[in-house]
């Protein structure tokens, strides 16, 4: 069945006018703005468009073309949403009060890689596929394996980590200067050292629209190690980590499993008990989907078993032995926080049993390493009846970690159909809200965006004063992003 | 209400001090944050001092806030890598207590160890300094800021964090102009040993050039020392913690063999020594720090892929300021001394003159 798509707006076709004649490439038909107005939705279901859609969408390729869309946004007073590859999952680029969508996809220059210094330059709208490509001929690499279609500017909108960070730093660590547009249409041209880089950096198209970026890249690998480490609970798992990273090692991955994501892998760990194990391996999706009715007798399954938690290690550079080396001392101190060698990683970690039809959400947040279990607990807790809870550390720093929660179960909102009695938002508010209370901060690389605000003031406190400061100073007539970080 | 009364109604210790300025002694956080609130009520110039920080005196008709009192380290756990400390303590102190437990803060300007946690961190280096993989990174991991009108902002302790801007970015390296650092979650890492090297190079050129390469293969060094002289150059370079240490001196040596530098053996305790001469300290790009001159020497901290903190001395007979005018000549900024010290990037500089006004009128601040 198809729905006939909203007719163009008057605004919509005035604002086309405008910024066609500001010289920048502009549509406001309803198929382009219904693209620009999707909501994050995981794939295989059925796409959401934001109650307040835009009016029109624009393509400008420069930074004075981007400045250019804000005079024309200033003179119409209608917001701007900067969007580029509609990958992120907490609904930061869907425009929450309509306006103009500013497309970054065409801001894809400067390209320039200077591989002897090791700087890339680059426009905020290539995607993470091009600029693989682009820095792979160079024989450099960012270290960030993003989804394909996520763009650099996102990247620093969200100040995303990459996800192997561990062992080439955050974006925020890579990047040297940038090109941004703010609010009152000035080009912001920012200076290697001076901090304003720092600041800008995850404001989420709130306070500016990132037009380019100097960043600096790392050689690209050509040596691997990678083992498992099997480790007797999260906690001695944690310590090892932990230990790894403190000593000045940096894993290019290094996923920690907690027993409940062990159990949710396909390989059954030999210490169960047989009729057990042979029920556990048996278990197919169509058993998860049926489980997940009751995610709260699952998730006690997960805990009572004597499941061990599992670690991932990769090391990677431009020699064998060095990666070798590395990975030797790596498991040395991991032995002493009680982990064994439980051998080569398979060339893929089998998928979760996830059944095709269980509902999935996922979260990410950050925390220090003191906190870590406390916080796994507290959000296992807090979803125990609503979904099935798994978690794995997923970037890990000498200070503290990035966790990621993967929830099995809920209902489909618009359905009704599904296991458990929570929609998949209903459970990620319950365990961020659990996160919070624990003491975690509320995203380690998703950024904050439209879902997760109304927890924005436990998390930055009389810092939101400073928030809605920063807002009045780049975005003096409050175009930028509106309804996002609160602001 | 005088300024004077306001003050005391802080709690904090007030005693006229300079041309007409008051110093103010606040024992207590929520005290240094009443006298904040008092000062940017009245407006009156404010300037913020630590444990052995400059400046000693008040402005004229303004308040010198004496943090000396902040000096309580709260916590110093080495589990964690993480420390909680008051502003006003000095970094010698939290190194002391660091070392107890079993870190470090890592190698540091010989000013910042002089120096306050806030004026570290408030200063012109930010609180950086070097991490493993050629990366500078600060040593905060979270700061207590004291706003204008007196609240404290602190957010979430937790790295890389995606939760909108940085604020901590507004506190550090801003000199207490847009808040005062009140105290803050300070990252440590493992005491562990370290592993020395040394070689000798064509001059100091091409030892820094040389350092440079070994950087860019993020294989930077805590410190490193290089003396010229007549006959070429010296370089040591010092890697610290436990085995990776002696892994990254191993590919490091290398690599500084491939690029003509020969072995200099064991450089014992003159890596460390303390500079001679009368240096001054800056933050610099590798071409800068090439350029400044041929027979000086050069101790580095902080190093990255794109340049260092570093201490330049030339023979005893020459003074600090020759030296700071061929570091400016060479492209660097002086940081050290602070009479010497050269201003920092703006915001105007870069296009952004317009958002700091509004900005300073955000935070109720005067221009």
């Amino acid at each position: 069945m198809t729905a006939r798509l909203p007719p163009v707006s008057g605004l919509g076709k005035a604002l086309r006018r405008s910024l066609v004649a500001a010289g920048v490439d502009a549509s406001c038909s309803p198929a382009d703005v219904w693209v620009a107005s999707r909501l994050p939705t995981p794939p295989g279901r059925k796409p959401l468009v934001s109650p307040r859609r835009a009016d029109v969408v624009a393509w400008p390729e420069t930074a004075e073309e981007v400045a250019a869309v804000v005079a024309v946004a200033v003179k119409a007073g209608v917001p701007i949403t900067a969007a580029g590859g509609a990958t992120g999952s907490t609904g930061g680029a869907v425009p929450a009060r309509g306006g103009i969508v500013l497309d970054t996809r065409r801001l894809i220059r400067p390209v320039h890689v200077d591989a002897r210094a090791r700087i890339a330059e680059l426009g905020a709208g290539l995607t993470a596929q091009r600029i693989d490509r682009i820095l792979g001929e160079h024989g450099m690499t960012l270290g960030c394996d993003a989804v394909p279609q996520s763009t650099l500017g996102g990247w620093l909108a969200t100040r995303t980590a990459g996800e192997r960070s561990s062992r080439y730093g955050t974006l925020a660590d890579r990047t040297l200067t940038l090109e941004a547009v703010d609010g009152s249409g000035e080009i912001i041209r920012t200076q290697e050292g001076s901090g304003l880089s720092q600041l800008l950096l995850g404001s989420e198209g709130t306070l500016v629209i990132f037009t380019s970026a100097r960043l600096r890249v790392a050689q690209l690998p050509c040596a691997r190690w990678a083992r498992t480490v099997r480790f007797p609970t999260l906690a001695a798992g944690l310590k090892g980590l932990r230990t790894v990273v403190a000593e000045g090692l940096r894993p290019a991955i290094a996923r920690l499993h907690d027993p409940a994501g062990w159990f949710a892998l396909s390989r059954v760990p030999a210490r169960i008990p047989a009729p057990l194990r042979r029920v556990l391996a048996g278990a197919g999706g169509e058993a998860l989907r049926l489980s997940l009715l009751a995610p709260g007798l699952l998730n006690r399954v997960a805990d009572a078993l004597p499941l061990p938690a599992l670690l991932t290690l990769a090391f990677e550079g431009d020699d064998e032995d060095g990666c070798a080396i590395e990975g030797a001392i790596a498991l040395d101190l991991c032995r002493e926080a009680r982990g064994v060698d439980a051998g080569p990683v398979p060339p893929r970690l089998p998928a979760p049993r996830g059944a095709p039809a269980a509902r999935e959400a996922a979260l990410d947040v950050a925390t220090t390493w003191d906190r870590a279990e406390s916080v796994i607990r507290e959000v296992r807790r807090a979803v125990h009846d609503l979904a099935f809870a798994r978690a794995s550390i997923a970037h890990a720093a000498p200070e503290g970690c990035a966790i990621e929660f993967t929830f099995l179960g809920g209902t489909d909102p618009e359905t009704q159909r599904g296991e458990g009695r929570s929609s998949p938002g209903e459970v990620v508010a319950a365990a961020l809200s659990a996160a919070a209370d624990a003491g975690a901060s509320l995203s380690h690389h998703s950024g904050i965006g439209a879902q997760r605000q109304l927890l924005l003031p436990r998390e930055l406190g009389e810092g939101m004063r400073q928030l809605r400061a920063l807002k009045s100073a780049f975005d003096p007539h409050r175009i930028l992003n509106p309804g996002k970080l609160l602001l | 209400m005088s300024v004077r009364d306001d003050l005391l109604r802080s709690g904090a210790a007030v005693v006229e001090d300079g041309e007409r300025g008051f110093r103010l002694t606040p024992p207590s956080i929520v005290s240094l944050g009443r006298a904040v609130a008092a000062v940017r009520a009245h407006g009156v110039p404010l300037r913020v001092r630590g444990h052995g920080d400059a400046p000693s005196t008040a402005p004229a008709h303004g308040v010198l806030l004496e943090l000396g009192s902040l000096d309580r380290i709260a916590a110093v756990d080495c589990a964690t890598g993480l420390a909680r400390v008051e502003a006003g303590c000095s970094v010698s102190a939290l190194e002391s207590a660091a070392r107890r437990a079993g870190c470090t803060l890592g190698p540091l300007l010989p000013s910042v160890r002089s120096g306050s946690v806030g004026a570290w961190l408030a200063g012109p280096t930010r609180g950086e300094r070097g991490v493993h993989g050629s990366r500078r990174q600060t040593a905060a991991l979270t700061v207590s800021a004291v706003l204008a009108d007196g609240r404290i902002a602190e957010g979430r302790s937790a790295p890389a964090k995606s939760v909108g801007p940085d604020l901590d970015r507004l506190s550090l390296g801003g000199g207490g102009r847009l808040t005062v650092i009140a105290a803050a979650w300070i990252r440590l890492f493992p005491a562990r040993g370290a592993a020395s090297s040394a070689w000798t190079c064509r001059d100091p050129a091409a030892a820094l050039a040389a350092l440079e390469q070994v950087c860019a293969r993020e294989l930077a060094p805590a410190r490193a020392r290089i003396l010229g002289g007549a006959s070429g150059a010296r370089l040591a370079l010092t890697w610290e913690g436990g085995a990776v240490a002696a892994l990254e001196r191993d590919r490091a040596g290398r690599m500084l063999a491939a690029l003509g530098c020969g072995s200099g053996g064991e450089p014992g305790a003159w890596v460390r020594d303390a500079p001679t001469g009368h240096p001054v300290e800056v933050d610099a790009r590798w071409m800068s720090l090439r350029e400044w001159s041929r027979e000086g020497e050069w101790q580095l901290f902080g190093m990255h892929g794109g340049g260092a903190f570093a201490t330049l001395s030339l023979p005893e007979a020459r003074g600090a300021e020759e030296c700071a005018t061929l570091a400016r000549a060479a492209g660097a900024r002086v940081i050290a001394p602070r009479r010497m010290r050269d201003e920092g990037r703006t915001w105007a500089n870069m296009g952004a003159g317009g958002a700091w006004g509004r900005l300073l009128d955000a935070l109720g601040l005067p221009e």
